[in-house]
């Protein structure tokens, strides 16, 4: 099934005093100018063709509506706009920053490239290696760059603090959606059936990958927007990361952590004991065991405190939501 | 990272500004927090103690307030060539104000019958009527109004006063957005855009007057007091432990000094309430 169709926009002008917008598949028009967006008045009819500013010479469409002309002069007239900026993208997601930090406008009024030779680089080679996604991931993620720790160093930071000669890989965090399926795995709640309706991420009951979290525009889940979900109202190339009073607020005292917290507890330990139960929590929550002295707190805690609120401690921790 | 800020650097950039010395300590105490980007041009003379911004969207218009347009009663019910736009829906002709004005204050501002009392004090009062927009569309023209671009991607009123003239809280955002109903303008109010982070504001649904209602999870309904400080005690402990195994880092220390500041305010006192 084709779930987009070449279609042509037309103003229905049979009634006076109300502007119907028909949609006619399977034709294709050229639009006049409807200056100030008044469609009483068109103004002077403006072949559709490749832009201007793009294209290496007047390109018309002449293929129906023009979206497969499109589509070529997008790989063809403008890929050394186009290669730098998938390249940029996806520069972004592997190291956490992107090497122009306005990935969705290279024009005038976006930012220069940290790296401009860099980027090049890439996009020429990108566009070499046809344009394919698993070359760009592969020579990203074999770079030296892409596989040094984010350990920070203190004369390297003195140096460079901003990380923008890459001396170190950029410490990340969890974006909502690993944060919150990994809060729902550990605590054995996670539904992990693929496919479906989406549904409301602040209810108790949704357990589902929060990929699965309806992006309403009029009514936004609360949880990805707490965590940086960006207004569903407008396109948006990225988030924009913030740390604030009221994530801590959700993670010391929503009932999410509660129940999570109650999900990590209910599981069974390995061996009898406290310190069996304390070492199982570490590897379900952190996946790794305790040291001697984490042991100790532990056991001194669970002298007085429960194995759940123990679990809402780790859960809580910095550890579980930071990616180094 | 510790940021290398002399209280006189500090005082020069945020222009003296009344909550600059506050501020100032507040970095001193708290070293890490991050301070990347304020205002560092020309002095200016900050004499607000608050900025406080009401945006009545659906409010009665300005033709039957502030704004008297006389051509209208001269033409009114026509529908010159101009204005004779296809409308989405039915629409009349020219409709003047059925409302009377008179001039007030020493500046003889025009005020409508409608608001007698606004009238009385409109010398206190600074009336802009030079204002227009180009886009009728309701989304991008309070985008329009709240950043100055249609587009919603430029920082908000409240993330250039925050920018401008500094904050005198450490663990508070910079500015906090009402909205009832919790719907409103989107991010256009509270955005930082490319402004650094730190100017971003929060949204809060002011149809609920009770702080609990209105911050989702203010309190912790599991736990007493007590507990909470060992629980959040034991919390410390690890992710200190956890710091140092790492090493210094800007989110990290961050989210050790929320967790730290939600618990004083939440775990001990009382929150004011929006009345108040």
């Amino acid at each position: 099934m084709n779930v987009v169709y070449d279609a042509a926009q037309f103003v229905d002008g049979s009634d006076a005093n109300y502007t119907f917008i028909n949609y006619k598949p399977g034709e294709a028009r050229d639009h006049p100018v409807l200056a100030a967006g008044n469609v009483s008045a068109p103004g002077a009819v403006v072949p559709r063709r490749f832009l201007a500013v793009l294209a290496r010479e007047d390109h018309r469409f002449t293929r129906g509506s023009g979206r497969l002309d499109l589509a070529e002069r997008i790989f063809s007239d403008a890929a050394p706009l186009a290669s730098r900026v998938i390249v940029n993208r996806v520069w972004a997601w592997h190291f956490g920053k992107p090497l122009v930090a306005t990935p969705s406008d290279f024009g005038t009024q976006g930012e220069k490239p940290t790296h401009p030779e860099l980027l090049d680089d890439l996009a020429a080679r990108f566009v070499r290696n046809g344009w394919s996604l698993k070359w760009l991931h592969r020579e990203i993620m074999l770079s030296e760059a892409y596989r040094r720790s984010s350990r920070p160093r203190k004369d390297a930071l003195a140096a460079d603090a901003a990380n923008s000669l890459l001396w170190r890989m950029n410490p990340r965090r969890l974006d909502i959606e690993s944060y919150r399926d990994t809060l729902l795995r550990v605590s054995g709640r996670l539904n992990p059936e693929l496919y479906g309706p989406s549904e409301d991420a602040d209810s108790e009951t949704s357990v589902r990958r929060t990929v699965y979290a309806r992006a309403s525009r009029s009514r936004p889940a609360k949880l990805p927007q707490l965590y940086d979900f960006p207004d569903a109202t407008q396109t948006s190339p990225g988030r924009d990361l913030t740390t604030s009073a009221l994530q801590s607020l959700f993670v010391l005292n929503s009932s999410f952590m509660k129940l999570a917290a109650e999900g990590v507890a209910r599981q069974p330990a390995g061996a009898d004991g406290d310190a069996a139960r304390v070492r199982e929590l570490f590897r379900r929550i952190l996946a790794r065991d305790p040291t001697a002295k984490e042991l100790d707190s532990a056991l001194s805690y669970l002298a007085r405190g429960s194995l759940e609120s123990y679990a809402r401690i780790l859960l809580s921790c910095n550890e579980v939501i930071f990616w180094p | 990272m510790t940021p290398h800020l002399s209280r006189r650097t500090l005082l020069t950039r945020m222009g003296g500004g009344l909550g600059a010395a506050a501020l100032t300590d507040l970095l001193t105490r708290n070293a890490n927090a991050a301070v990347r980007g304020f205002y560092n041009g020309p002095k200016l003379p900050a004499r607000a103690k608050h900025v406080i911004m009401l945006f009545l969207a659906g409010g009665p218009s300005h033709v039957d307030m502030f704004d008297p347009k006389p051509a209208l009663e001269k033409y009114k019910g026509q529908r010159p060539g101009s204005v004779d736009l296809r409308t989405e829906r039915e629409t009349g002709g020219l409709l003047p104000s059925p409302f009377q004005f008179n001039k007030y204050g020493r500046n003889g501002v025009d005020v409508s019958e409608l608001l007698p009392k606004l009238a009385s004090v409109i010398d206190d009062v600074c009336v802009i009527r030079s204002m227009y927009t180009f886009n009728p569309t309701h989304t991008p023209a309070r985008s329009l109004y709240h950043t100055g671009s249609i587009l919603a991607t430029r920082p908000s009123t409240g993330a250039w006063m925050s920018y401008g003239l500094g904050t005198d809280n450490d663990n508070l955002p910079a500015f906090v957005v009402l909205t009832p109903g919790g719907g409103g303008s989107g991010g256009s109010l509270s955005r930082s855009g490319f402004l650094p982070a730190e100017h971003q504001g929060i949204s809060f649904n002011c149809s609920e007057a009770e702080p609990e209602k209105m911050i989702p999870d203010l309190r912790n309904r599991w736990s007493s007091a007590e507990t909470q400080r060992a629980d959040l005690d034991a919390i410390q402990q690890l992710n200190h432990a956890f710091g140092e195994q790492f090493g210094p880092d800007d989110y990290l220390e961050g989210r050790i000094n929320l967790d730290q500041a939600v618990e004083t305010s939440a775990g001990g006192g009382r929150w004011p309430t929006l009345a108040e």
